[in-house]
């Protein structure tokens, strides 16, 4: 075995190290979203909207809920048009009773325990009119918590230039 | 002399391969028994190699490379997938990578943890006349980071033909390095060839 051939296969195995990490890292995000049955499984705290509850910087941990959502939930939603969800809790539920193929199973009314009044207005911010939301919009029911452990995510979404410092940093402790 | 399987004659340290080659290892940092181990283990690699003249193997780590490089395909392939398509739509696609990728990294770490295991190295010397039955070399290794001294332990086991045979031998890892981290070449590659010699010998080749 010659001496370049050392350094190849020494090569590709620091080179797999990085990737695997990353793919780790990818498919374990994409594992939880299966399990949970959403797009976003853990999402960021990223206003007071909801304090006491849960403050900036908490991390929250989503599903699907199996059963019809209850007043008391506290959801994640991501309305038409805007990039951030909001994460507040269900005010009030109106279940139609006719039973239309276009008829929602639920339509929901949520609002910031922190905030003096009802999310309509949000609702209403893209969409004039909009009184509701529907479990479509829905993104997850929280089931858990985690809090401050979100406030990375928070500072490296302030400052883009420590999250290259810190995975280039990853990347050359694999290497 | 030809060095055969019946007739391994390795060289005396001066006039060996080693004598340079362990420089490119440099100093490793004092006391770090995971530096002092790997050092080592290269170490006999080496003279296995370029002083005993075996022929080592890299099949296990070679299928462990094409296995990682699949691995990472499955993995970021399928990622990207389930980022690009909406949600509900990529979902079955999300979860067969997952499967996929969970099933390759399973039979990874089965290679790492059972086949390949403590081995160092594993090399085969042919006969060049032919009259010898090819004699193949394993080398395992394994630390005893809880003795005072921190044991290193290492198994040679040699199998020519029908025959097998096995050496063990233990040694504190610091024995072979000075305070400053350099590796006392002489003093290992005597010890590891005198254990090679010693294992094979016992295969009744020579």
């Amino acid at each position: 075995m010659n001496p370049f051939a050392i350094n190849f296969r020494q090569t590709l195995l620091q080179v797999l190290n990085v990737l695997l990490i990353v793919s780790s890292a990818l498919m374990i995000w994409k594992g939880l979203s299966v399990w949970t049955n959403t797009e976003s499984p853990i999402v960021v705290v990223l206003t007071e909207s909801m304090e006491p509850a849960f403050g900036r910087g908490d991390l929250l941990f989503l599903g699907k809920p199996a059963s019809p959502l209850e007043v008391g939930d506290i959801v994640v939603y991501k309305l038409e048009g805007k990039d951030i969800p909001i994460v507040h809790r269900i005010l009030n539920v109106h279940t139609p009773t006719d039973q239309d193929d276009d008829a929602e199973p639920q339509y929901l009314l949520t609002k910031g325990d922190n905030n003096a009044s009802n999310d309509r207005a949000i609702y209403g911010d893209q969409q004039p009119g909009k009184l509701w939301i529907t479990p479509r919009e829905v993104l997850g029911k929280v089931y858990g918590y985690a809090p401050y452990v979100g406030y990375v995510t928070i500072v490296m979404n302030d400052y883009p230039q420590l999250k290259a410092v810190l995975l280039g940093a990853l990347a050359l402790f694999a290497l | 002399m030809t060095n055969s399987p019946t007739t391994m004659h390795a060289p005396e340290y001066p006039q060996s391969a080693f004598k340079d080659d362990h420089k490119r290892f440099g100093k490793v940092a004092p006391y770090s028994f995971h530096d002092y181990r790997h050092t080592l283990e290269d170490s006999i690699r080496d003279i296995l190699e370029y002083d005993l003249e075996f022929d080592l193997s890299t099949k296990w780590t070679d299928i462990r490379i094409v296995l990682g490089f699949l691995a990472s395909i499955i993995g970021i392939g399928g990622a990207v997938y389930g980022f690009l398509v909406p949600f509900h739509e990529s979902k079955a696609g999300v979860t067969a990578s997952v499967i996929a990728y969970l099933a390759v990294s399973a039979i990874t770490t089965y290679i790492t943890l059972f086949i390949e295991d403590a081995k160092v190295a594993t090399g085969k010397r042919v006969d060049p006349v032919g009259v010898e039955p090819p004699v193949t070399l394993t080398v395992a290794s394994a630390v005893d980071t809880a003795s005072p001294n921190c044991q290193l332990h290492l198994t040679f086991h040699a199998r020519a033909g029908a025959r097998h045979a096995e050496v063990r031998a233990t040694a504190p890892l610091e024995q072979y390095f000075t305070t400053s981290g350099e590796l006392i070449a002489v003093r290992f590659y005597r010890d590891v060839v005198a254990w090679i010699h010693d294992t094979v010998r016992q295969t009744g080749n020579e």
